[in-house]
């Protein structure tokens, strides 16, 4: 019987969850110097550009995929060459976080691996749902959604009054646009460092960074 | 292990606020209306005011005036009319490829679907007015003819009622 307690997650607490994900043993491993000099370095470069790129820990690195089912929602961490979302093609972020990673990169940062933590939904149920794209996949945005709606309900009174002055062909095709609902979800983006010239295979130690985290 | 580097990872992204929303159904039913549209409002600007058949005979004598003035404009510019038209077909026809059948689009592509149908609502507002002097001599006419007839029907039932007596 699991003991673990369920605990409800909020962004700002997902810094801790995910030092839990990426170390399973809870525990942080023992660093080479040259990786610690390499991470030292990448935390230099973003200060220098007024950017924060907070240290998750220490870890091996994984390939396959790992269920994060002690908290509620569940969590789906992925190396991102296996992320159906980022095999899709296109991986969306929000333009505010885009910015920030582009001047990470611009700034010389770069990392070996980088993985995405999705939440899964409040009905996942872990071993019997697949692991889809649509499971993962953001709704679209809100504001777009809205937005949307309100263009289609002014064309809709545009085509009434269309129906009203010219007459019947336009008065069949004048029906309400309908709602879209969006449910959220939190992606977390994470980078690994590991030692200089050493290939980021599965379990070769890893420093590990959070990137990006935010609601949709 | 493939590797998806941080710099790969950033050239395959895309910014979330332009992810693909789904087109309102009455935003793409205006969208699909404004293409016949264009093409009836497009051939009636260079067609119609220069035939003579339509030309008012004049039973009020406002449409008159009315109807020499917007139709003469229409038919001095005709072809910036027609051109226009059909750029904004042109327009109708790229958006149908950009948005999978005006099904799923960014929403600065709603927004040019939008524009286009208020472009097609204001087309066909425009080539009302410009019937306007039509219909109401047309309306005119018919008001005097069915007065006509009805005048002839009273009169004969009137005839028939005195010639029974």
């Amino acid at each position: 019987m699991n003991t673990q307690p369920v605990t409800r997650i909020t962004p700002i607490h997902t810094a801790l969850l995910l030092r839990q994900m990426v170390a399973a043993s809870g525990q942080d491993m023992p660093l080479a110097h040259s990786l610690a000099r390499r991470a030292g370095s990448v935390v230099e470069y973003a200060r220098a550009e007024r950017l924060e790129i907070p240290v998750i820990g220490s870890a091996p690195l994984f390939e396959e995929v790992r269920l994060v089912t002690r908290t509620r929602p569940a969590w789906a961490l992925y190396n991102l060459s296996r992320d159906p979302l980022y095999l899709a093609g296109r991986f969306p972020v929000p333009a505010r976080h885009l910015r920030r990673m582009r001047r990470m990169e611009a700034a010389g940062i770069q990392f070996d691996a980088v993985y995405v933590a999705h939440e899964l939904p409040d009905d996942f149920r872990p071993g019997q749902d697949p692991l889809t794209l649509q499971v993962l996949a953001p709704e679209p945005p809100t504001q777009a959604v809205t937005m949307a709606n309100h263009l289609g309900l002014a064309t809709d009174r545009i085509l009434s009054v269309c129906a009203a002055l010219a007459g019947a062909p336009f008065a069949l095709l004048a029906t309400a646009g309908a709602g879209i609902s969006a449910v959220l979800r939190d992606p977390v983006l994470m980078g690994a460092l590991v030692p200089p010239g050493v290939n980021p295979d599965p379990g070769v130690p890893a420093i590990w960074f959070l990137l990006a985290a935010w609601r949709w | 292990m493939e590797r998806v580097t941080f710099r790969q990872f950033l050239g395959r992204t895309v910014k979330y606020e332009n992810l693909p929303v789904q087109v309102s159904p009455a935003l793409r039913r205006g969208a699909w209306i404004s293409w016949p549209v264009l093409v009836l409002t497009g051939l009636w600007f260079y067609y119609l005011p220069g035939g003579e058949v339509l030309r008012t005979e004049g039973f009020f004598r406002w449409t008159r005036g009315w109807q020499a003035g917007t139709w003469s404009f229409v038919e001095q510019n005709r072809i910036p009319f027609l051109a226009v038209n059909l750029g904004v077909l042109a327009l109708a026809v790229l958006l149908l490829a950009l948005t999978r059948g005006y099904r799923l689009a960014p929403i600065g592509l709603h927004a040019a679907l939008f524009i286009l149908v208020v472009y097609a609502a204001l087309s066909t507002l425009f080539a009302l007015f410009l019937l306007l002097p039509v219909l109401a001599n047309l309306i005119a006419w018919i008001v005097i003819i069915a007065f006509i007839i009805a005048s002839g029907i009273f009169g004969t039932m009137l005839l028939l009622a005195i010639m029974r007596r």
